[in-house]
């Protein structure tokens, strides 16, 4: 088991180092750069002194050049300064990422308490009303879009009621935990309510299949209580598949969390890679979407290791295959 | 008709699935008991209908399945009318079941020795880590080598002939008066299908259980059966003592049976050498209505009233029952 994370760790790391080339890569493709921006919001700045520039900020030397140098620097946790902000990268992103971070892991905590609890109800009483209504349920929540979501939640309990707030989420320390809940609510409610109907629609399916198995009946012959054949023999089984769906949306989560900060002036990520590419901020723009990529990295690596913890099968090939 | 000293009664039992072109009766008023310590074979093809009603003695019907005539005599208790709760706390105590597929009846993802162990936690309220220690003493009993070490593994690390000893050592933790084993060697190679026969023959006689053992193949049958008996179309069509039956097979699908299994040394009546005789058409669709023999259309003797109404079950010799216009009396 240790031998099978440490593997994927490692894997995961090397996916971040392309995709941090990539990255780079593709920002170096962008039109312009943030000289050319320089020069164009000062007129006494002439093309002589854009050129001494480039050669002073490094600007002039070959893409990988420019690369490994700022590979050398990451890796020793120095990612620059932001142009745009004039402030280091990090300290910048540091808060915010932490807004994220809350709002991304609450509404995934939401999501699956919802959806897998729904799902499970659903397949243990099949055909019923209360599964018919959870099916309804969770077909509007797979086809409503998350910013529409957003404005509908926001129309009623912003306008209409007037029981949260729309936007505004404070910054710094000095608020209250309570305030800072009440603002959490919507962007939670928002993102949980969009990814709830696909998890209670595969936990259902997963569940159904699995107590179909040979192994419920023998585990029936043997006199097991249903509480016993659904919690023991089914749920670890049905799991296996829901953790794979479930970390293919992660991405599509952290996608739909960036909606969702836009939505209720969240200061969060989202806005941050807005803010950056927008302004032409290399060294921004780098961080914020490579913790985009870390993300789903975090929550891919999160479910190989459920995946194996689930089922022996995978983490005895693994470390069998190691040794 | 109840006889004393039977462990287990069956009578009438009647067995239907609704389906959409009509109800299925999947057995069809079937009668047989099995005395203690006694070993009772049920033959017949696929579909004959004698899983599903081992399964509907047990309770463990799959849906929309359902009994619906007669009743099962345990221990003084009707198996068809007692609660679910009763008849729960009966299964894996006092009968257990053998499933076919060893893989398929264990849980991948659960160790053999919590599996093994389990019903000693359920019945017997016995702590996990206890029943664990139990479990490793039934597999070194069912001949698993290195038990302490099996007991942590899961299902894919065993082969096909431990996994069905597990499955057996399983079935016998809580020491059952009465197991139905449902083709328990079907899935194995021959080699070891031999060797779980008489691991289940001798822990039967060890344990004083009773035994239901369900099986296609005759051959199998005839090593550890005290009485056979022979289903068709959901039916019971003959049932005898073992060795009357496959001395004097009287009804014609017992002796086309019979007929297909290969023995070393006897050519098979009236086909030529060197080839296995089998049976000519399919089970009978048992959707539609039936009138007569359900083994008619596929029977050599078969005449007129064979077709006309149903043979009864009738005594044709001491204990030699047969449901067959053209057998001898």
């Amino acid at each position: 088991m240790t031998r099978f994370a440490v593997t994927r760790a490692i894997e995961g790391l090397i996916v971040l180092l392309l995709m941090s080339f990539v990255v780079y890569g593709l920002i170096g493709l962008m039109p312009g750069d943030p000289i050319d921006l320089m020069i164009a919001s000062n007129p006494k700045l002439t093309t002589a002194d854009g050129q001494r520039l480039r050669a002073l900020y490094g600007l002039d030397r070959p893409i990988l050049e420019r690369y490994l140098n700022w590979l050398t620097a990451a890796v020793q946790g120095d990612f620059g300064y932001s142009r745009a902000f004039a402030r280091p990268v990090l300290e910048l992103v540091g808060p915010r990422l932490v807004n994220t971070l809350v709002l991304l892991i609450t509404a995934l905590a939401v999501a699956l308490i919802v959806g897998l609890g729904a799902g499970l109800y659903a397949a243990l009483h099949p055909r019923s009303w209360i599964d018919d209504l959870i099916g309804y349920l969770s077909f509007i929540s797979i086809s409503t879009p998350t910013f529409w979501l957003a404005l509908l939640l926001i129309m009623l309990f912003a306008v209409v009621l007037g029981v949260l707030p729309a936007s505004g989420m404070p910054v710094g320390a000095d608020t209250g935990l309570a305030e800072r809940l009440r603002h959490l609510i919507l962007p939670v409610a928002t993102l949980s309510l969009a990814s709830a109907g696909g998890y209670t629609r595969y936990m259902r399916a997963a569940m159904i299949e699995t107590l179909g198995q040979d192994f419920i009946r023998t585990a029936r012959s043997k006199g097991a209580s249903e509480m016993r054949i659904v919690l023991r023999h089914g749920l670890r089984n049905a799991l296996i598949p829901v953790i794979t769906v479930i970390a293919l949306d992660f991405g599509a989560l952290f996608s739909g969390a960036l909606i969702t900060e836009t939505m209720f002036a969240y200061p969060g990520m989202g806005k941050a890679i807005y803010d950056a590419i927008m302004a032409n901020d290399f060294n921004l723009a780098l961080v914020t979407l490579l913790f985009a990529t870390l993300t789903t990295l975090a929550g891919n690596f999160a479910a190989d290791l459920g995946y194996a913890w689930l089922d022996p099968r995978i983490s005895l090939a693994a470390g069998r295959a190691g040794t | 008709m109840t006889s004393v000293g039977m462990l287990l009664e069956v009578q009438g039992l009647e067995v239907t699935f609704p389906t959409t072109r009509g109800l299925l009766k999947a057995v069809d008023g079937v009668s047989y008991s099995i005395a203690a310590g006694q070993t009772l074979g049920v033959v017949g093809e696929s579909g004959c209908g004698k899983s599903v009603a081992a399964l509907a003695i047990l309770g463990l019907l799959p849906p929309p399945g359902a009994v619906t005539a007669g009743q099962v005599l345990f221990a003084g208790a009707d198996l068809v009318r007692l609660d679910p709760g009763a008849l729960r706390r009966l299964r894996g105590d006092r009968l257990a079941m053998i499933f076919q597929d060893p893989l398929a009846a264990l849980n991948p993802v659960v160790p053999i020795g919590d599996q093994v162990g389990e019903t000693l936690v359920i019945h017997h309220q016995v702590a996990p880590s206890l029943a664990r220690k139990e479990a490793a003493a039934l597999l070194r009993r069912v001949g698993i080598s290195d038990p302490d070490r099996r007991i942590a593994e899961y299902p894919h690390q065993l082969s096909g002939g431990m996994r069905q000893r597990a499955v057996i050592a399983m079935a016998l933790a809580c020491r059952p008066a009465l197991l139905f084993a449902d083709e328990p060697t079907t899935a194995l190679d021959v080699t070891v299908q031999a060797q779980i026969l008489d691991l289940l023959d001798g822990l039967r006689a060890d344990t004083g259980m009773a035994m239901q053992f369900i099986s296609h193949n005759l051959a199998v049958v005839s090593r550890l059966a005290d009485e056979v008996v022979v289903m068709y179309a959901g039916r019971i069509v003959e049932k005898a003592p073992t060795n009357e039956l496959f001395r004097h097979p009287a009804h014609p699908y017992t002796q086309a049976l019979i007929d297909t299994v290969p023995v070393k040394g006897r050519r098979p009546r009236g086909s030529p050498p060197m080839k296995l005789p089998s049976i000519p058409g399919q089970v009978a669709d048992m959707r539609t209505v039936r009138t007569g023999c359900g083994f008619a259309a596929r029977c050599p003797q078969a005449a007129y009233d064979c077709r006309a109404a149903e043979p009864p079950l009738r005594e044709s010799g001491k204990n030699h029952w047969v449901a067959c216009f053209r057998a001898a009396t």
